[in-house]
């Protein structure tokens, strides 16, 4: 913990001046930019596994707010990094029944989908004035702290196994609980209106660029009724199988190798020391601080749409 | 076995899947690294100085495409004797991982006799290479 307290507040304490600052490409070399974006996506690794928040939902904002890069390449960099970092979580989330194919297919299919219109929505807008996705990102990015400061999650939601979409698509599971040992059945309801969700969840992060576990994990678990383990690890899943937008911003010529490759390392090797921090960590406090640096990020996001 | 006793199994494939996929993520992470130092030291000439590429970065994609000669959709493929092309190896490979995963866990499920989740992995595939073609670019 006392290493970890260090740079979450000097990061901190730089964010309300670089909320107002303006970036310049000049500042620094291009491999400084480069160096600067692999350790601004290994800190988002470390404290997003910490605090349960995706990459992507903490690179775009940040990234499009205080580096010169236009926000087409930060979206397609966003994209690629919440795809690198939920394929590195996948196969441990997998191996451990706390993921499931049999949820994340369903709801994939139709985020996968509904995320090629959100990238092609967010195209034409950010081609028409970028102000509209930096103001509606800002906006966006102000509701998901709200959701993530007021969402209660539950263990163990009460479900009624009769849920006939459920039995169609076999929707269930069973895992081991790491801290009782006791092995949790579970299916879930409301199938069809939490799969329907996913369709806004998907146009949402394929305009904005940005990983869904915010949405994902409230739908799966207070809407279907998942565990929260469940819909947790199910979520980070979802979000390895949701790589539609991810191609169609690399076909339109949206992804530049100088953004994407130093944020991706960077992503997938922070996550991985994030995941062997958490069992040492209070998440609740990192997960509080990181809500804070969301804010300013959004509230730089959605002033620079006035051009400030 | 009765329903809901089927719904509370797990896919057989689920254990496979994982393996694979943990496979091709190491595999993801050095290509990615390998590409990106072969362009970023200068062992092969880029396309694009990044002189160039710095000044143009802060351009919408469409602009930035049109001022530096750009290449949307598969166009890369073809300009991998450029130092600014071959990264585009590792992000197509990491891309695509889902993909190969898709078609070996939907041939299992499908084999199983495991007819709606197989389906629904074939339409999975589906709409991903639907996104990797350049058809939708062209629509757009």
């Amino acid at each position: 913990m006392k290493l970890i307290l260090p740079p979450i507040l000097g990061l901190l304490l730089l964010m309300p001046q670089a909320v107002f600052a303006q970036t310049d490409t000049n500042a620094l070399p291009w491999w400084g930019w480069a160096f600067l974006l692999f350790l601004t996506s290994f800190l988002i690794g470390i404290f997003g596994v910490l605090a349960g928040i995706g990459g992507g939902v903490l690179f775009v904002p940040l990234v499009s707010s205080f580096f010169p890069f236009h926000i087409d390449f930060v979206r397609g960099a966003g994209l690629f990094i919440a795809l690198s970092s939920a394929l590195a979580a996948a196969p441990g989330l997998l191996k451990a029944n706390l993921a499931s194919i049999k949820l994340a297919f369903p709801a994939g299919l139709i985020a996968s989908a509904f995320s090629l219109v959100g990238a092609m929505l967010g195209l034409w807008l950010s081609a028409l004035n970028p102000g509209y996705i930096h103001g509606s990102l800002g906006l966006l990015i102000m509701i998901i702290v709200g959701i993530m400061f007021f969402s209660k999650r539950t263990d163990y939601p009460a479900v009624n196994p009769n849920d006939k979409w459920a039995a169609f698509f076999n929707i269930g599971g069973t895992y081991i609980e790491g801290t009782t040992g006791k092995q949790i059945q579970w299916t879930v309801h409301r199938t069809l209106p939490g799969l329907f969700s996913f369709s806004l969840v998907g146009l949402l992060a394929g305009m904005f660029g940005m990983g869904a576990g915010w949405a994902n994990v409230p739908v799966l678990n207070l809407i279907m009724g998942a565990p929260v383990k469940v819909a947790v690890a199910t979520s980070g899943f979802i979000l390895s199988i949701t790589d539609s937008a991810a191609w169609f911003y690399l076909n339109k010529g949206a992804v530049l190798p100088l953004v994407v490759v130093p944020s991706m390392v960077g992503i997938i090797l922070g996550s991985r020391i994030g995941a062997k921090l958490l069992p040492k960590v209070e998440p609740g406090l990192i997960r509080m601080i990181l809500m804070v640096v969301l804010l300013l990020a959004g509230l730089r996001s959605f002033v620079k749409a006035f051009g400030i | 076995m009765n329903e809901l006793e089927t719904r509370y199994q797990n896919l057989p494939c689920q254990q496979s899947y994982a393996k694979l996929l943990g496979i091709l993520v190491n595999l993801d992470l050095a290509l990615l690294i390998l590409t990106f130092a072969i362009y970023s030291f200068g062992l092969i000439d880029p396309l694009l100085p990044i002189k160039e590429l710095t000044a143009a970065w802060g351009l919408p994609a469409g602009d930035y495409i049109a001022r530096t000669g750009g290449i949307t959709g598969w166009g890369w493929a073809l300009k991998l004797n450029y130092g600014d092309y071959i990264p585009f190896i590792g992000i197509a490979f990491l891309a695509s991982n889902s993909m190969i995963c898709y078609a070996i866990a939907g041939g299992m499920t499908l084999r199983r006799g495991r007819f709606v989740i197989g389906f629904n992995i074939v339409l999975d595939f589906a709409v991903s290479f639907l996104a990797a073609s350049d058809l939708l670019h062209n629509l757009h």
